[in-house]
């Protein structure tokens, strides 16, 4: 029996991490991009797990450095009962739920789970940017007839476990110890922080994990450095990100977003955004 | 605790009194070494037969003294005493003055079929007298006050039992490799691929590194390097020589598809105390050995009955580990800094004239720990705890006995453990245990001159205790995988694994120089309950003094991995893949210390497990098929000289075929594998080694786009034609550089090896950014890295 496997892949991805600068940090909204769904049962908002019968909306979470809402043009979905396979998005059976949108707000798409239907499915889309968007009728593969765009896949499962939703409740996001109230750019109430080349502390508490679970929140900023785009929720759901906003500023007051969603890998899914702003300072 | 600045005042302080500047009170020595020395001419014996012979190198390099200290029997003692009558050497040196000394000489007769005459006795020992770092401590035994007396040693060459064996002596070991690395100068030869880091096993012929061995002392061992690549398991000093078998091998080993090495322990000295300290940046090792029993005597004529016993022992650990958190990036915690040792341990008992008897003790260990506390930005379950720890202990003892002139046999019992316990954060970890009873017999039966008939028996019996939980193991390389979404397997518990193994081998002289080697081997893999069936045909015909020909094909099976088996993690109706080989080439003595090599090979390879289609059930099956096409070429000089070293050069094409999927090349295919290394003796104790591999990149697999998967907010790779790009070519040079002091009764070398002297970035694999928009080659390791160390010998 080998046991090398892991041992090239950890010395690998250690060594790779360590002499690589990255090309891109995740952690900074840079251009459009997709950020979370979530699958919302009509009746009853707070249940994650799905069951056959169930009308459900799926919310849909961008971002963009550009626009306030919306990041995409259009959108196209489908649904379907997912093959077996754990890499490619394929389906099992027809289509249902196809639905395009297009407007200013991140797409929300209705549809129901088939009565009677148990077992793995998958919504698959495509958003793009400028163009429409389009799926392939004989394949899970996207198009826009112009424009970039990217695809994305949302699995799961009807007729798991239970399970509800994790919370990030209006005062779950807070910098430097104090609750960012949540708001549009630098308008009336909003937090103004000066960029004087001082860190800052985002503390996040996420609510509603159950016992064990481990709840994953990636946080999305438009500008200045974070930590990193993952932290763990710790026991009792809050943890302290740090954020060094950029040094270099226009005059006048600048908006940043932050993005949080938290997901406890069962089909629960919570999102918040809110904004800091930003006003030019001096360096210590 | 010292301040930098202290601590390299005390480092240089001990170098100051004991180092370089010691040496200015005591006479520079340089032995004798070797010019010319002809062929022993001699029939090739039934056993083995050694001659020991201590002679007196005159001043202008003629032997002057020839004195047998141990003799075999009058054929062998007059070939050898005739040989080395007309034998030159470069004198020694004492202070720069050429002065008369005396060493002492052993010359091996291997057992073999051919007349001896047709293969050229090869006197790698030789070398050793010439490279005077191995010459044993030196007490006159003749009373000229300028002599000194210095060991070396001639082995023929071994006895043909495969196709193509190529094999490195301790020089070459030494000299060729970097950081006096063996294994890494192993990869010099020709069709040995580029290993990458990480990867611990070798890249032979176009096959994966699952499909190949590492063997030492017959037994097989789970790595061929400490940490995937910083150094081999085994330093050189411990060894004889390492044999390497690209294909077509013998019916001894089995159980791979790919090829083998055989890393050959060196016996203890049998003439009294021993020692050596080596210490670099990068490790220590001690060694020390003794003669327990029977201790060779000055001028004294040896009794062959008489019973000896040696003893030695090495240890060598590494202190990376005491640097590593200076350099670690601060987000990393680091509880245990990367580390390693290994240990070596050869007792050698001459029981009589008919029996010996050895026994090993080997050990290794690999660890480090970090710990990361943020997921990483490309993955979010690369968290927590980064873990390798890979140890491994055995104990091996074997007894040679000839008990007639036409019979004898080598037993071999071994016991060990091995430890796996690797953490890739909450991507997957395993601990598993293995213990393992290992058992090979062989009876050699000589009826005539002209056949050998050998049968051998090859038992392991594996115990596997452990937990693994994680991603499913994958052994088909592909598109660059997200781990978040990738399927995960979980599994206790333990197993027997039994593999037993029969073969039965024929050596028939057809005719003068020309030997047919037919030979089969029966393995039964017991998770499975496969029994297969191996049969192999090797012909090699000495058409001249000095042109070998070979030919060979063979049936090459190999178990699946017992992962691949296990029930309720793999598929229990796996069977075995296996290969076929097929190779031709020629031998070309140049000169009596040149050889030239060519060498065609064919693989084609069947019924192998591979992964399914995106891992789904059963997970692992027979369906993949593959070919392997090559030429091979090598010239080489023998460190009989000033000047010797090698130049190889390897073409092939290996491919592989999922049933379900388009041919596409292997993932570990190097088109091109040029190696070229050059050793030279500069004199004054100075040496000095430098080599140069220019290899293909990898194949990779384009990315064509990539899918937002949002249950784990990562984008998962759609991939391209599989293998259909290839990085820039991968290139590299490296040096050594060392210096000898050679005092009365010790030696102390100081050496600097620079590994990647230009540091060439070699980016032959893509990172690419969170959404696979944006790619980067990725540089290779290592970067530029000098090491100095210092090593004294007694």
């Amino acid at each position: 029996m080998r046991h090398t496997l892991l041992g090239v892949v950890a010395m690998t991805a250690t060594f790779a991490a360590w002499a690589c600068e990255p090309l891109e940090p995740a952690y900074r909204l840079e251009r459009p991009r997709l950020l979370g769904a979530k699958l919302v049962v009509t009746a009853e908002p707070t249940r994650a797990n799905l069951r056959a019968g169930d009308a459900v909306v799926l919310e849909t979470y961008t971002g963009s450095l550009t626009k306030d809402r919306g990041a995409f043009a259009s959108a196209v979905f489908t649904v379907c009962a997912a093959a077996d396979d754990p890499i490619e998005a394929r389906c099992v059976g027809p289509r249902f739920a196809d639905t395009s949108t297009r407007g200013p707000e991140d797409p929300r798409v209705a549809f129901t789970v088939p009565p009677g239907s148990a077992g793995k499915m998958l919504v698959f889309a495509m958003f793009c940017v400028e163009g429409e968007a389009a799926i392939a009728t004989n394949e899970l593969r996207g198009a826009c007839d112009r424009g970039t765009g990217q695809e994305m896949v949302v699995r799961f499962e009807v007729g798991g476990a239970p399970n509800t939703h994790p919370v990030l409740g209006s005062d779950s996001i807070a910098l430097d110890g104090v609750p960012i109230v949540e708001g549009r750019g630098c308008g009336e109430g909003a937090r103004v922080v000066r960029a004087d080349g001082i860190s800052h502390d985002l503390t996040i508490a996420v609510a509603g994990a159950e016992d064990g679970e481990e709840i994953l929140v990636s946080h999305v900023v438009t500008a200045g450095k974070l930590e990193g785009l993952y932290s763990n929720a710790g026991s009792d759901g809050t943890f302290r990100v740090g954020w060094e906003p950029p040094t270099t500023l226009p005059e006048g007051r600048v908006p940043v977003r932050l993005h949080v969603v938290a997901r406890d890998g069962r089909g629960g899914v919570a999102a918040r955004v809110v904004d800091i702003c930003l006003e030019k300072g001096t360096a210590p | 605790m010292l301040s930098r600045r202290k601590g390299a005042l005390v480092a240089l302080s001990f170098i100051v009194a004991y180092g370089p500047f010691a040496a200015l009170a005591a006479p520079v020595v340089v032995p004798p070494r070797v010019d010319v020395v002809p062929e022993a001419e001699a029939q090739a014996p039934d056993h083995e037969v050694i001659v020991e012979v201590e002679l007196l190198v005159a001043a202008d390099g003629t032997v002057s003294e020839l004195r047998i200290v141990s003799e075999a029997n009058a054929i062998y003692d007059e070939a050898t005493i005739a040989a080395l009558k007309k034998a030159r050497f470069f004198p020694a040196e004492k202070d720069g003055t050429k002065t008369a000394a005396k060493i002492r000489y052993t010359m091996t007769f291997r057992a073999r079929l051919e007349p001896i005459a047709a293969t050229t006795a090869r006197r790698e020992p030789a070398a050793e007298a010439a490279n005077a770092p191995s010459a044993t401590p030196n007490k006159p035994a003749v009373p000229e006050a300028d002599q000194a007396t210095f060991g070396a040693r001639a082995v023929t060459e071994a006895p043909a039992r495969e196709t193509t064996a190529r094999s490195m002596a301790t020089t070459e070991l030494r000299m060729l490799g970097t950081r006096g690395d063996p294994l890494r100068a192993v990869e010099l030869m020709p069709g040995m691929g580029r290993t990458t880091f990480g990867n611990p096993l070798p890249l032979i012929r176009g096959s994966s590194p699952f499909e190949s061995q590492v063997f030492y002392e017959g037994l097989p061992v789970p790595l061929l390097y400490h940490f995937g690549g910083i150094t081999s398991f085994v330093p050189a000093r411990a060894l004889d020589r390492v044999d390497f078998y690209p294909g077509n091998f013998s019916a001894r080993y089995g159980r791979v598809l790919g090829g083998v090495i055989d890393v050959r322990a060196r016996d203890p000295h049998t003439d009294g105390v021993h020692g050596a300290l080596d210490v670099s940046f990068i490790d220590a090792s001690a060694s020390a050995e003794a003669t327990i029993v029977g201790k060779t005597k000055d001028g004294a004529a040896e009794d062959p009955d008489a019973p000896k016993v040696a003893a030695l022992v090495g240890f060598r650990r590494s202190y990376i580990d005491a640097y590593f958190s200076a350099i670690a990036p601060e987000e990393l915690g680091v509880r245990t800094a990367p580390a390693y040792y290994d240990y070596q341990g050869t007792v050698y008992a001459k029981l009589s004239r008919k029996h010996s008897a050895r026994v090993f003790v080997i050990g290794s260990r690999d660890s480090f720990e970090l710990v990361a506390d943020r997921p990483d930005d490309n993955e979010p379950l690369a968290r927590g705890t980064f873990e390798a720890k890979t140890a491994f202990h055995r104990v091996q003892a074997s007894l040679k006995s000839r008990f007639s002139d036409t019979f004898s046999q080598e037993t071999t019992v071994a016991f060990g453990v091995e430890n796996y316990r690797q953490n890739i954060g909450a991507i997957a970890r395993q601990d598993v245990d293995q213990a393992a009873i290992r058992a090979r017999a062989e009876w050699t039966y000589r009826p005539v001159k002209e056949l050998r008939l050998v049968l051998g028996v090859d038992h392991a019996s594996q115990r596997f205790d452990g937990t693994y939980e994680g991603v499913r193991p994958q052994f088909e390389a592909g598109a660059p995988v997200t781990p978040s979404a990738l399927p995960r397997a979980r599994g206790t518990g333990g197993t027997w694994v039994h593999t037993p193994a029969l073969y039965a081998e024929a050596g028939l002289l057809l005719a003068d120089g020309v030997t047919l080697m037919p030979s089969i081997r029966v393995d039964h893999f017991g998770p499975t309950t496969s029994t297969t069936l191996d049969p192999r045909l090797a012909l090699r015909a000495a058409v001249t003094a000095k042109t070998t020909l070979k030919v060979g094909v063979g049936k090459f099976t190999q178990h699946p991995q017992v992962v691949q088996a296990l029930r309720d993690f793999g598929n229990t109706s796996i069977r075995p893949g296996y290969a076929m080989h097929y190779s031709a080439g020629v031998e070309q003595l140049v000169s009596d210390d040149a050889k030239l090599g060519m060498e065609g090979f064919v693989k084609t390879l069947h019924d192998l497990p591979f992964d399914t289609r995106n891992l789904v059930a059963p997970y692992y099956d027979n369906i993949g098929t593959g070919s392997v096409v090559g030429l091979e070429l090598e010239a080489r000089v023998l460190p009989k000289n000033r000047v010797y070293g090698l130049v190889s050069y390897t073409l092939s094409r290996s491919i592989r075929h999922r049933e379900d999927e388009p041919i596409r090349l292997f993932e570990n295919d190097q088109t091109h594998l040029a190696s070229a290394a050059l050793a030279v003796r500069l004199g004054k104790g100075w040496e000095a080694s430098a080599t140069f591999r220019l290899t293909s990149a990898n194949p990779r697999t384009p990315v064509l786009s990539a899918t937002y998967d949002a249950a784990t907010d990562q984008y998962v790779a759609r991939p391209g034609p599989l293998s259909s790009e290839r990085g820039p070519a991968y290139h590299r040079l490296d040096l050594h550089v060392e210096k000898t002091w050679t005092f009365t009764n010790w030696k102390l070398m100081a050496y600097l090896d620079i590994q990647n002297v230009y540091n060439a970035a070699n980016r032959e694999t893509l990172s690419y950014n969170y959404d696979y928009t944006r790619s980067q080659g990725s540089p290779s390791f290592p970067p530029f890295f000098p090491s100095l160390g210092i090593r004294g010998e007694l």
